[in-house]
């Protein structure tokens, strides 16, 4: 429609394009598109940097809680050796996974990668003074019918980011068998029916187990999800995963911790 | 998603030795079978085992029908295996130069071409199966093909025939519903929700029935181009994939590229219309077809299921067979406007009567009228087509914009049209809403905004937020937007695509503003777009002229300017509401705590686009509780108090263009009881902005009181 057209001529364009390369592309924050803090590796304004609440005291070493952890008393999560995570769920982090997991706004991966792995140097450098061979990322996985559905596994996207970065193998050791209603939609006893036996261990990964039991070196597993709300699913994940190689320690690590 | 890629194999139309291949995509594999083994009698069909990208899949069916070429399976007449030889060969031929073709920007394109052609070069790829005319069961895979999963599909092909679980009320309903919409997969999904259970799990089903009744179409959202670029387009220089949204318009730019668990490949996502549900290059996205578009697309295949169509819009116009000279006659005043062409249309004055405008309200709507009865086909020859199909309707703040468009709307809906009413804001869509009800009583309307209850609604008047228009294409015989100088409409190329993607080849815009952007005003200027100009308000006062005075800007101000205290002192005595506006959200609570100091006794309240209780202060401002409220150029528009005064601060600022400063002048004297309002430019430098919103508003004036419009 020509009446409206008028305002994005080429000479706009090409004004905006001189522009670009004059100035430099200036970066802005990937959420609310203020300028980029200069204080900061992540791409946030000083204001949206401000709202983190990174978790840097923990008072449960089990589960990397900043409160006090009535859960790991009850000693229910036994497969995982530990958890850690990088921030606490609070309101504004709910709206900033909302953004990406149910909005789909995949362009906010990097920022997620990012505090990751703030949380890793933070929390679990001594696993990282390891061998690299020694440690293998997974990822807890989503239906096949939510993949299809959400066109993206948040948990597998932040593990391959995290592999990226420290140049770790990245791999699918758990299948999800049922389609279950929505985590956040349920509450802890129903989580933990609907988990019981929602997870198998992935065929496609049996070489890896064979591979391991032949270098003989115990093998660190490190899972990652976006949430760590009851535990219940990354225990449930792990439990599959210790069955198939009993001599695996698996390590958690979330990228919020409710 | 993925789909599946078939073809059919169906006998020449003109040589009965001679066979084609059609190929098409499908959504729901069963419907396919049965339709074509069930309803069409077809002999036989290649299926493609493994399921593709959706785009990939509609690619290649484009490329594979383009190439497709007529062959004979004459002399193999009663050996089945070497029929099924020549088509394996003719098919693989055709996949090959299909699968070049296609683009090379998904990532894991090679690998994916290299595996497909594999899969082509094994022979139990193909399921094929010849009619077997003397049989009971005709169904039977032929016996090289006795694998288990075709044997699975064929039986419950069977089963799914006898059971018909085709229900033709529930297409009817649906193709119905799919008229005018574009939607997308998720989105028919929510709308099955509502309808029933059974619907719901069916919904591919009869969404894929519909497909191959060739009711309804579908397109991956997100794809190339298919029109050749022109070589004096920068564009075409620099970027070099030409990928953009079917949807919103947006291009490779915006446009966001991830790997995809739905297709296994790379696609692009569209970041700027996922608020309306997420666009990807594998998601389809149906919309209904008109019957003259099926006939282009089709060439010779399914041109008998056309006879239950829907009949388009233009056939059942009256209008479009008028005669030749009324069509001139017309065509001539429309140009020259109001006066020349009142003694034409007097017949018109009775339906205006019940209406109760005012004479320059009159004169507006008549001459829309006189534009929406123009044959449009008139214009066909004439440079700048585009925009000879809209009419601008250029009324001053407070002219009653909305009881213009009534008889306009009147007009459209007696002809069986179809009506969108779209304003930048969801408050103003709710404000509308019982104005129009009670307008036209006899019309459903539907009402549209995010979450509003009838989403799904559909009616032949429709009143939308601008973003709603993103879910209609070739739905409206008018379009009415409300304040197309505001925003988000302005300057928003999405918004601005979505409104050219939901008329009808013959519909038409009317734009409503007080302040027309400049391209509008350009065009209106060289008489390329029809309009009115209503000068005077309701009340037929004349607008308040703007008083210019010399004032510090507000960084240097030690405490109130005199000036302006003045000023504001007399306001005050008149027991006017002040609007005060400033040029930027920082300068609120300075200059609120500057006047407080002064007027200690007055409420007052500085909000703007960050503060939290807008609203609520709004509300009171209304409700005259407060008395003086500071604001930025947010509420420049849709708040109307009766006894008001305006003062801009800083009017020098660039913030304030003539069209802001035109707006914000428009807040006062709204009401016939209070028509003079006064409005102060408080600034240090008279600046073009400003004189040129005083000219306009003063153009105006002398206008109406050139027409005698004035009281």
């Amino acid at each position: 429609m020509h009446a409206f057209q008028h305002s994005d001529g080429y000479i706009k364009w090409l004004m905006q394009s001189i522009k670009n390369v004059v100035q430099g592309k200036r970066e802005v924050c990937l959420l609310c598109g203020a300028a980029k803090s200069n204080q900061t590796t992540l791409k946030l304004c000083a204001k949206c940097v401000h709202d983190i609440p990174w978790i840097k005291h923990l008072q449960c070493m089990h589960c990397g809680r900043a409160a006090h952890c009535p859960d790991c008393k009850r000693n229910e999560i036994k497969y995982i050796h530990a958890n850690r995570s990088a921030v606490s769920y609070t309101p504004v982090m709910k709206q900033w996974l909302a953004l990406y997991k149910f909005r789909g706004q995949e362009m906010l991966l990097p920022l997620f990668v990012d505090m990751m792995i703030i949380g890793m140097e933070t929390h679990y450098h001594p696993l990282l003074a390891q061998r690299k061979a020694n440690i293998i990322v997974s990822f807890v996985p989503t239906s096949r019918e939510r993949n299809i559905e959400r066109g993206f596994n948040q948990a597998q996207q932040l593990a391959e980011g995290v592999a990226l970065y420290y140049d770790l193998d990245c791999m699918q050791l758990v299948d999800r068998i049922q389609h279950t209603e929505k985590q956040s939609r349920q509450n802890r006893e129903q989580r933990k029916i609907a988990l019981r036996d929602a997870f198998h261990f992935n065929p496609a990964s049996t070489h890896v187990v064979s591979q391991w039991r032949q270098r003989r070196v115990p093998m660190i597993v490190l899972l990652i999800d976006d949430v760590y709300t009851t535990g219940s699913t990354l225990n449930a994940c792990a439990k599959c995963i210790v069955q198939a190689l009993p001599d695996a320690v698996v390590y958690s690590l979330c990228w919020s911790r409710a | 998603m993925k789909v599946h890629l078939y073809a059919v194999i169906h006998n020449h139309p003109q040589h009965e030795t001679l066979h084609l291949l059609h190929w098409r995509t499908t959504l729901d594999l069963k419907s396919d079978l049965s339709y074509w083994i069930a309803m069409k009698k077809e002999k036989a069909m290649v299926l493609l085992q493994q399921p593709l990208a959706f785009d990939i899949a509609y690619l290649m069916q484009q490329q594979l029908n383009k190439s497709s070429k007529a062959f004979s399976l004459t002399d193999n007449k009663n050996n089945r295996d070497s029929a099924q030889k020549i088509i394996h060969t003719h098919v693989v031929t055709n996949l090959q130069r299909a699968v070049q073709s296609l683009p090379k920007d998904r990532g894991c394109n090679i690998a994916f071409s290299a595996d497909l052609l594999q899969y082509f070069t094994q022979r139990d790829w193909i399921a094929f199966m010849q009619k077997q005319q003397h049989s009971k069961t005709p169904l039977m895979p032929t016996p090289s093909q006795q694998e288990a999963w075709k044997t699975v599909w064929f039986t419950q092909v069977y089963t799914f025939m006898t059971t018909q679980n085709i229900s033709s009320q529930f297409l009817t309903v649906l193709a119905e519903f799919m008229e005018g919409r574009r939607l997308l997969l998720t989105e028919l999904q929510q709308y099955a929700q509502q309808y029933t259970e059974a619907a719901q799990r069916q919904l591919q089903t009869h969404l894929q029935w519909l497909l191959l009744e060739q009711k309804l179409a579908w397109q991956p959202a997100i794809m190339r181009s298919t029109k050749p670029r022109a070589l004096w387009s920068p564009h075409s220089w620099f970027n070099k994939s030409d990928v953009h949204c079917l949807r919103c318009g947006c291009h490779a730019a915006s446009l966001q590229m991830t790997p995809c668990s739905a297709c296994d490949l790379v696609c692009y996502y569209c970041p700027n219309c996922m608020t309306m549900g997420k666009c990807r290059t594998c998601t389809p996205l149906f919309t209904r077809v008109t019957r003259e578009i099926s006939n282009r697309l089709t060439p010779q295949v399914a041109k008998n299921d056309w006879d239950d169509m829907t009949i388009s819009h233009a056939n059942t116009n009256p209008n479009i067979h008028a005669n030749m000279t009324e069509k001139i006659h017309t065509i001539s005043h429309s140009n020259t406007h109001a006066n020349s062409g009142a003694n034409s249309t007097e017949q018109d004055q009775p339906s205006l009567a019940k209406w109760h405008l005012s004479p320059a309200q009159n004169e507006a709507a008549l001459t829309g009228l006189r534009f929406l009865k123009q044959d449009r086909s008139i214009f066909h020859s004439l440079p700048r087509e585009e925009d000879r199909r809209c009419f601008a309707i250029w009324a001053v703040t407070g002219a009653g914009k909305t009881e213009i468009i009534f008889p306009l709307i009147e007009h459209e809906l007696a002809r069986h049209h179809h009506v969108l009413l779209t304003t930048p804001r969801r408050d103003v869509v709710l404000e509308l809403e019982p104005r129009l009800k009670k307008a036209f009583p006899h019309t459903p309307i539907t009402v549209l905004y995010g979450g509003s209850p009838d989403r799904w609604e559909k009616a032949p008047f429709t009143i939308a937020t601008t973003h709603q228009m993103l879910r209609f294409a070739n739905a409206f015989d008018l379009v009415i937007i409300d304040e197309i100088d505001a925003f988000p409409f302005h300057n928003n190329p999405m918004l601005q695509y979505a409104a050219s993607q939901v008329i009808k080849e013959d519909g038409r815009y009317v734009f409503l503003t007080a302040t027309p952007p400049v391209q509008i005003q350009k065009s209106i200027k060289k008489k390329q777009m029809d309009h009115v100009k209503v000068p005077v308000r309701y009340h037929r006062h004349p607008l308040p002229v703007p008083i210019m005075k010399h004032v510090q800007a507000i960084k240097k101000w030690n405490g109130l300017p005199v000036l302006l205290k003045k000023a504001l002192q007399s306001s005050l005595e008149r027991k006017a509401q002040i609007f005060i506006f400033v040029p930027a959200i920082s300068y609120v609570p300075l200059v609120v705590k500057k006047l407080s100091k002064a007027f200690p006794q007055t409420a007052m309240a500085g909000t703007s686009s960050v503060d939290e209780d807008r609203g609520d202060k709004v509300m009171q401002f209304r409700q005259q509780h407060i008395q003086i409220i500071v604001t930025t150029t947010i509420l420049e528009r849709g708040v109307t108090i009766p006894n008001s005064d305006v003062y801009v601060i800083d009017s020098d600022s660039t913030m304030f263009d003539a069209a802001a400063l035109v707006q914000m002048a428009g807040r006062a004297g709204r009401s016939a009881d209070f028509p003079n309002g006064k409005v102060y430019f408080f600034s240090k430098e008279r600046t073009k902005g400003q004189v040129e919103a005083m000219k306009q508003i003063k153009v105006m004036n002398h206008t109406a009181r050139k027409k005698g419009y004035l009281r």
